[in-house]
């Protein structure tokens, strides 16, 4: 019994400190990016991709708004469902296998490359995190990670 | 990354939690001051809210804790200089953690950070990563859209 109650109040946690929708993306960006090139070279087909200046670019598609640079990104977004980032992590970095002399290329070429967490919630206290295996994944691919975190449904601005 | 994603305030704190925890001698162990450790059964003091008025002013810990922070060691809203300055205070210490962990004790990286911005962005290097996974520390940010409090006496 006391142990069911541990388990309530745990989860009631859970909801309370947890997103409300979450995604992760893998993002190259470069001025020069060719996203046939960068399909090819990583074997991986794009959620979305652009060259720079074209027109209506990205997860928006706003008419009259010009890329400023290409970009070539990876989503969790339309593939998995829950709200667990971790496992949102895990699917990407499953995507990424074995491609870590790429992506140090393209860093070496000048290419920004990152993995972005989207995070939306509705608390006044939101809890991000990382476990020891999901952070060494990330270092061995070198890529750098940050949380886009959204609180209260603000979401104009969302940047991946 | 713009201004008005980075924080207020952050700081980091390693905690320790164990029923069974002697605050004495994880400070020998890591051969470190915590900023706050104590028995199970210990009167711990509960930090000040305005938002949780009703909130008892101490409490019978329900657990052993042992918690070092950055707070009044590092000067900066860059969480990643929190960060660095833990693992440095941690170096070398990888097998003690190992060993604590095997035995049943809690311990993480808790990053609090405070902010004002509806859009917020903590950030982690892959160098910084890896220093955290070789020490087999999990991290989590705590989020706060607030204004900073002391959360270490919360933990």
């Amino acid at each position: 019994m006391q142990q069911t109650e541990e388990l309530l109040e745990d989860r009631t946690l859970e909801r309370a400190t947890g997103p409300e929708r979450v995604r992760a993306t893998f993002r190259i960006y470069h001025p020069d990016l060719e996203p046939e090139n960068l399909t090819k070279l990583l074997e991986i087909t794009p959620s979305i991709s652009w060259r720079s200046g074209e027109d209506s670019y990205g997860w928006r598609k706003r008419p009259g708004f010009k890329a400023p640079s290409g970009g070539w990104l990876l989503s969790s977004r339309t593939v998995m469902r829950g709200n667990n980032a971790g496992a949102h992590i895990d699917w990407l970095l499953d995507q990424l296998a074995g491609k870590t002399n790429m992506i140090k290329e393209l860093q070496n070429r000048g290419f920004m490359l990152d993995v972005v967490v989207g995070w939306h919630a509705t608390s006044w206290n939101t809890t991000p995190a990382l476990s020891p295996d999901l952070m060494r994944r990330l270092a061995k691919l070198n890529l750098p990670i940050w949380f886009d975190v959204y609180l209260f449904g603000s979401e104009e601005k969302e940047i991946s | 990354m713009n201004f008005e994603t980075q924080p207020q305030e952050t700081y980091a704190t390693l905690r320790i939690y164990h029923a069974q925890l002697e605050p004495d001698q994880l400070t020998a162990v890591f051969e470190l001051k915590p900023t706050m450790a104590w028995k199970m059964g210990d009167q711990i003091a509960i930090a000040e809210s305005e938002k949780y008025t009703d909130t008892p002013k101490a409490v019978d810990a329900q657990t052993g804790g042992w918690l070092l922070s950055s707070k009044h060691s590092v000067r900066s809203t860059d969480a990643m200089k929190h960060i660095e300055w833990m693992a440095d205070q941690l170096a070398n210490h990888g097998n003690s953690i190992y060993k604590l962990q095997q035995a049943g004790y809690t311990v993480d990286l808790v990053i609090a950070w405070f902010s004002d911005s509806w859009n917020t962005c903590p950030a982690l290097t892959p160098e910084l990563m890896l220093r955290l996974a070789n020490l087999r520390i999990p991290l989590w940010f705590d989020v706060y859209l607030d204004k900073p409090m002391d959360l270490s006496v919360l933990s």
